[in-house]
């Protein structure tokens, strides 16, 4: 059994980490994080390799590819900390090619695809206030208020912005229930959801690790590399630890989505609850070991510092995770799930 | 026409270059790559291709390398080639400048090729000199550091990059290109061509297929030797001239420029 990813796989993985490392070089987001915007020329390439429509099934204008592939872009995204709508128009097209109706793939599945109109999607439950990725700018909403998934285009329904920490990517706030009703069933394309923001956990995570250890290298004190004492190496072998198993078990959980579907929910469980609790613990490490120079606004770390907070708690945070692969697992809930 | 672009697969940008000491050769072992030079090539030659200046019936990546560098091929293939070539022998292993010149031009003698088109350098060997040394077996003309490429009637109007500014030169085809890396920036590969990249051809060939002496390559048909391998003298301390007046920090960095005929 080979556990590594095929020749195309890392094909695609290299392609998105060299184009992103070109188009969203750290000066650039910080650029686009002070201005709140995305750059709709990095965006139209990015549409003209496919990426949007990387899971979509290829008789709606996408690629056909699966989770795995997607995660793997969404890791690379979180790697840059790109500032792109990557992720919510790939989730949109994930909901509306297994749920939506025939009109509705037919109507925004080739568009969205190709990256000629972008998507918003929620990124909480209805109970959590719906924040919402991306709603301000995007040509269609799937959203979900309570009352079942729905579909609608922004003048059937309110959006408000909401100004986060993290401006590397938009957020707003959604009400009313304009719009048509998404007839299908959606469990399988909220668990691959999951599991590709898992991925971008995972790539914020490594590159705020990365990061570190350059950091530890480098800087000296008492003439060595801070690396060489044990308080900066241990914490930075923990990063490690984390990163780690964050990823196998995203890969694990993407593979899940695409062959094995009856593993998914635990799988998806376990993935983006060990990837966020990842993104925000190597984060916050990384900042310890950069020391002072990481608490200004000068030093890039603060963009994916601010991104692994507030996205470690979109789609469900750890604790809810866990008591659901304690609930799946037979073991009744362990912790309450208030948040 | 039909153009051939020489490919290579080389250690990754990250991968710490390092010298086996007991071959005296790079040590190529990690993650591998398509050397990022090349692509230039490939891209210069799909603008051919898309321009419409000249018809090109088809863009072939050859390379020259073990099994592992069918990779470099795929990724080639999806930046846009045709079909890819690969030459692969065990007699080959540790061939030098000459002996892999050699080897690539009686490979491209099968193709006949109108124009050959290659990276400026390696990003291992770091030689530059390898399509000089493939144009001299074609007998065909051969350029380098050439940025700006123009083609029509059968000719190609080529601006090179040299140290005293930039060359205009007109070529008649066949002819061996090596593009700089300024000539334009390469594509990404979408999706469709990534997945697309094991369905297009690919031939392997072996030294027999295509009449290469074997006593020209290898490490024993090679005209060079390694017979040591050393690290860089040290680099002496630059002088610290310190702030203190700005106005005489002036003079010292003028002093010390005029001193070495700088300004």
């Amino acid at each position: 059994m080979n556990f590594d990813l095929n020749d195309e796989q890392r094909a695609i993985k290299d392609t998105a980490r060299e184009l992103l490392a070109s188009r969203f070089k750290l000066d650039k987001v910080r650029e686009l994080a002070e201005s709140g915007s995305y750059d709709d020329a990095i965006w139209k390439e990015i549409g003209g390799l496919g990426w949007a429509g990387i899971a979509v099934p290829e008789e709606h204008g996408g690629q056909g590819l699966g989770i795995v592939e997607l995660m793997l872009l969404c890791e690379e995204v979180g790697y840059a900390c790109a500032p792109l709508p990557l992720f919510s128009s790939a989730a949109a097209g994930l909901v509306i090619a297994s749920a939506g109706s025939d009109e509705q793939r037919e109507r925004w599945l080739p568009e969205l695809s190709s990256g000629q109109v972008t998507a918003g999607i929620p990124a909480t439950a209805p109970e959590d206030d719906s924040v919402m990725i991306d709603a301000d700018g995007a040509a269609v909403l799937a959203f979900d208020r309570g009352e079942g998934p729905r579909l609608a285009e922004p003048s059937e329904v309110e959006i408000s912005g909401l100004d986060l920490i993290d401006r590397t990517r938009r957020y707003s706030q959604l009400s009313g229930e304009g719009g048509q009703e998404i007839p299908g069933e959606i469990d399988w394309a909220l668990a691959a959801i999951t599991i590709a923001f898992a991925g971008e956990l995972t790539g914020l995570a490594q590159r705020a690790m990365e990061m570190a250890v350059e950091y530890a290298r480098d800087r000296e004190q008492f003439g060595r590399p801070i690396g060489a004492y044990q308080g900066v190496s241990h914490a930075c072998a923990k990063m490690l630890y984390d990163v780690e198993e964050a990823r196998s078990l995203t890969y694990y959980a993407a593979w899940c989505a695409d062959a094995q579907p009856e593993s998914l929910p635990l799988a998806a469980s376990m993935a983006k609850a060990r990837a966020s609790e990842a993104a925000w613990d190597v984060a916050a490490a990384s900042l310890q070991v950069h020391g002072g120079i990481a608490f200004t606004w000068e030093h890039d770390l603060q963009f994916f510092l601010k991104r692994a907070r507030v996205s470690s708690g979109l789609y469900g945070t750890p604790r809810r995770h866990r008591n659901r692969v304690a609930d799946i697992a037979g073991l009744g809930s362990l912790e309450p799930a208030t948040a | 026409m039909k153009i051939c672009c020489l490919v290579k697969e080389v250690p990754d940008a990250a991968v710490q270059k390092r010298i086996n000491p007991e071959t005296k050769r790079l040590d190529r072992s990690g993650e591998k790559n398509l050397n990022p030079f090349d692509t230039h090539a490939i891209e210069a030659a799909m603008q051919l291709k898309e321009g419409g200046d000249v018809e090109v019936d088809e863009i072939v990546a050859v390379t020259m390398g073990p099994d592992s560098a069918v990779r470099a091929l795929h990724k080639a293939v999806a930046l846009g080639a045709d079909r890819s070539l690969h030459l692969t022998d065990g007699a080959l292993e540790g061939s030098d400048v000459a002996a892999t010149g050699y080897a690539l031009a009686k490979l491209l003698e099968s193709e006949s090729p109108d124009l050959v088109l290659l990276g400026q350098q390696s990003d291992d060997g770091e030689c530059y000199t390898i399509g000089a040394v493939v144009a001299d077996h074609l007998k065909m003309p051969s350029l380098t550091q050439v940025i700006k490429m123009d083609a029509a009637g059968g000719k190609l109007t080529l601006e090179r990059q040299a140290e005293y500014g930039y060359d205009t030169v007109e070529v008649e085809l066949p002819a061996v290109i090596s593009v700089g890396d300024a000539i334009n920036e390469p594509r990404y590969p979408s999706l469709k061509a990534i997945m697309g990249a094991k369905k297009k051809p690919l031939d392997t060939k072996s030294t027999a297929d295509v009449g290469i002496e074997a006593d020209r390559v290898g490490e024993g048909g090679s005209r060079t030797a390694v017979l040591e391998i050393n690290p860089p003298p040290a680099k002496e301390s630059g002088e610290i001239i310190e702030d203190e007046d700005t106005n005489e920090t002036v003079e010292k960095i003028v002093a010390w420029l005029d001193e070495r005929k700088l300004i």
